[in-house]
């Protein structure tokens, strides 16, 4: 009895011995070909959240095309600090990934700045590119950004509030304040729910919030949009003007998107863009964005770190505003 | 279907430390994907329902509060189980929990139009006087020695400083990118309770025997003990109603504000903290009916009462359904199936609690060290899935060896756990509420609502020092 445990022992020790050795040989002769195994994709945003929702589908779509499946692993936390922690400890081989947002890598010059620097990533392709938007109550008493300006000189400032202190939010408020020449008082509320409250509470009279965030309110008739930080208006509200168009040169957006550690080959990049680019094609996706009333905005790697850079840069302009 | 696999789930995340709600309505959302929207928001909101329950359980048995809002809980119903009476919390938290949550629902039908503009109302000023009114909580839990407990809340508050600050962004005491949050609660929260708890349990191992005494353990509480905490129940139900309706205030600050009530009616308020049951019917009936409290803003303005409501907005848009003012018009049947949902939900629920109870309480009959090692595994692996991340089981072993340290030395943890709830939410709102009253406190009192709170919480600090002072005085008389 205890001769024959010893023996089923010693086979299962020699199959493992074999069978980790044909790994080891396979692994060495497809090294030319990504992906040979599944690729992680770290999410900054917490599991079930809209964006996060976005990512798994993404990856679901995705596995067609790569041949691979990719795996969401959700690693929120730290202001993006957790995600990036998560991808550095990682070699970088395009195994592993992060779906981040503008804000976390605008964190890189502010709070996140002695821990990680801009230049540790490299930037595969970005999925979203919203604007922001101006809203008060319709039945207040602003009816265009203008009218906000004017209030303010009059009054010697407006209470304007919206996400965060320092965010893309606070940032075009101020630019905006800049450009009109008038004094505002920012009320940073904690998250764009928070914001609508306030403002249909009547506690604030004029908040930034992402489009989406009012999309039913301003259909209910409850809110009115003033005024939108993109090149053009939006589909969903056509009657709203862009900051251009009402005389204010301000043209923000904040970006979703997916970005590796420095030094990802140059083909297992092009790999991974043109395998997120497909899945963002596929109906089924197409479909889902739809239903999710979310926006979605491709750009291949270059076009993607271009902007990036840019908006990283402008940020750092208006935070020297911020501080002022 | 849908609603008994929410429930058992829920039950299952409720009584896991660290499993809050929020998190296990986020881990089902994928599943709902290829579901029908009305099966699936039974599913979810059942599973939002069924943590409060949950989390009571283990806050009972092995003083682990599975959600932040059976910390409350915990203070009693621990005691309880430690005098063999396991069997009588659990029973009274199942039954008040099921009271509560039917009775909220009811409210919710009827209320919930012309309550959503009253959640509205709530602004900087009203939440810092909610806040502040939590707050003055602390000096009826330390009716005891007033120094030990105030030291321990002023810790938590300095604490709670901890982080991004939320008005100015400026970093506070962030010694690495991990605390610009904050020092994360339900560790810490753990930490205090459980984790201290395993270390006295260890320090116990040399008497034998069990936690609980055999025999009595499974029995389930009287009709009388049912008749006795029945005004505790529906004042915690209404209580817990109404401050589930303010958007940026949960079932957390509700089971809080309940117990306090609870205590202060009592007409044996000594015996709170020591096992009164009253007290479990207090706050689970306040967490239990702070659940329907949140669907009130969230169903109606689509506004989310609590984190976990803000989830199942998530869920809704993934279902092609935009929550707010529009939803009652344009898919009248989500709502309803949600009440529905609700009035069937509660009973059964209550059922299933009472028929596990017994067999829940069969926990006390482990033998110490099993029962330390096994409450030690359930905290790394809670604290840990939280955000998939070591760091969190760091922070709660942390605070556990700092909750030993404090319970050694006699000072009680749990105004620490409030101070922390509250300490943040509490500096927050002053400062918004400053900035909004450009830097006058006048603010404050010409709003009605922050007037009559800050008022009550006036009251509450006072209350049992005014007590502390007659009794005294009396027995210097004497």
């Amino acid at each position: 009895m205890k001769a024959l445990k010893v023996t089923v022992k010693f086979r299962k020790v020699l199959l493992f011995v074999l069978l980790s050795g044909l790994c080891l040989s396979l692994s060495g002769v497809a090294r030319a070909a990504f992906p040979e195994k599944p690729v992680t994709i770290v999410n900054s945003a917490t599991a079930g959240s809209p964006t996060d929702v976005l990512a798994r589908q993404i990856a679901h779509y995705g596995e067609k095309f790569l041949g691979q499946p990719m795996v969401v692993v959700n690693k929120p936390g730290g202001g993006g600090g957790a995600t990036f922690a998560a991808l550095l400890t990682e070699p970088s081989d395009g195994y592993t990934v992060a779906s981040i947002n503008a804000s976390q890598i605008t964190a890189l010059q502010a709070q996140l700045k002695k821990d990680f620097s801009y230049d540790d990533f490299e930037f595969i392709c970005s999925t979203q590119l919203d604007p922001y938007a101006v809203a008060v109550l319709a039945d207040g008493p602003f009816k265009t950004a203008q009218d906000v300006a004017d209030y303010a000189k009059k009054e010697g400032t407006v209470m304007i509030g919206g996400q965060g202190t320092g965010t893309g939010h606070h940032l075009m408020i101020l630019r905006f304040a800049q450009l009109g020449g008038f004094d505002v008082t920012w009320l940073p509320y904690q998250g764009g729910a928070d914001s609508v409250t306030n403002l249909l509470g009547g506690h604030v009279q004029v908040i930034a919030t992402a489009p989406a965030t009012v999309n039913q309110y301003v259909e209910a008739g409850q809110i009115r949009i003033i005024a939108i930080s993109g090149e053009k208006r939006l589909e969903f509200f056509p009657d709203a003007p862009t900051f251009k168009e009402s005389g204010y040169d301000i043209v923000m957006t904040i970006y979703r998107g997916f970005i590796a550690k420095k030094g990802i080959p140059a083909p297992v990049k092009a790999k991974l863009s043109s395998t997120i680019k497909s899945a963002m094609e596929e109906p089924g996706f197409q479909e889902f964005v739809k239903k999710s009333n979310q926006m979605i905005d491709y750009m291949d790697s270059d076009d993607f770190a271009k902007y990036a850079k840019r908006d990283f840069d402008q940020m750092a302009e208006m935070m020297k505003l911020q501080q002022q | 279907m849908a609603l008994f696999a929410g429930t058992f789930i829920g039950y299952f995340v409720g009584a896991m430390p660290g499993l809050n709600p929020t998190l296990g309505i986020s881990l089902l959302i994928p599943f709902t994907f290829g579901m029908k929207a009305v099966p699936a928001m039974v599913l979810l909101t059942g599973l939002y329902m069924a943590c409060e329950y949950g989390g009571g359980i283990t806050a009972i048995l092995i003083n682990t509060p599975g959600t932040s809002a059976a910390a409350a809980t915990a203070l009693d119903g621990y005691p309880l189980t430690r005098q063999g009476k396991a069997g009588k919390a659990l029973g009274i938290s199942m039954i008040s929990s099921g009271i509560g949550n039917f009775l909220s629902t009811l409210l919710l039908i009827v209320s919930a139009v012309p309550l959503a503009s009253f959640a509205l109302k709530f602004g900087g000023p009203e939440y810092f006087a909610l806040a502040f009114f939590g707050l003055s909580i602390v000096s009826s839990l330390s009716m005891d020695n007033m120094l030990k407990g105030w030291t321990s809340a002023i810790l938590g508050l300095l604490l709670s400083c901890v982080g991004v600050d939320k008005i100015d962004g400026v970093s506070r005491f962030v010694v690495s990118y991990h605390f610009l949050g904050g020092v994360p609660f339900v560790p810490a929260m753990v930490g205090l309770f459980a984790i201290s708890e395993v270390f006295i349990l260890f320090g116990e191992t040399e008497e034998k025997g069990t936690v609980g005494y055999d025999g009595i353990v499974s029995d389930l509480p009287t009709a009388a003990d049912i008749k006795f905490t029945m005004p505790a129940t529906l004042r915690g139900t209404l209580i817990g109603y109404i401050v589930g309706v303010i958007p940026a205030a949960g079932a957390n600050i509700a089971s809080w504000l309940a117990y306090n009530d609870a205590r202060q009616r009592s007409k044996r308020p000594e015996l709170f903290g020591h096992g009164a049951i009253d007290g479990i019917a207090a706050c689970e009936s306040a967490n239990n009916a702070a659940v329907s409290g949140a669907l009130v803003p969230l169903l109606t303005l689509g506004i989310p009462g609590s984190s976990a409501a803000a989830v199942l907005i998530g869920a809704l848009t993934i279902q092609g359904l935009q929550p707010g003012p529009l939803l009652f018009t344009r898919n009248p049947e989500i709502p309803y199936s949600i009440f529905a949902a609700f009035l069937v939900g509660a009973p059964l629920m209550t059922l299933l609690g009472l028929y596990c109870a017994k067999f829940f309480a069969k926990v006390t009959l482990v033998p110490r060290e099993t029962l330390a090692f096994s409450v030690l595994g359930v905290c790394v692996l809670g604290t840990y899935a939280l955000d998939n991340s070591i760091f969190g089981v760091w922070v709660a072993f942390a605070f556990g060896v700092l909750g030993y340290v404090m319970r050694k030395c006699d000072y009680s943890t749990a105004p620490m756990v409030l101070a922390m709830v509250l300490g943040q939410m509490a500096e927050y709102n002053l400062r918004l509420a400053l900035l909004m009253g450009k830097g006058s406190f006048m603010i404050f009192l010409r709003r009605p609502i922050s007037l009559v709170v800050l008022a009550l919480a006036l009251f509450s600090f006072v209350a049992p020092l005014w007590k502390k002072y007659r009794t005294k005085a009396k027995e210097s008389k004497a």
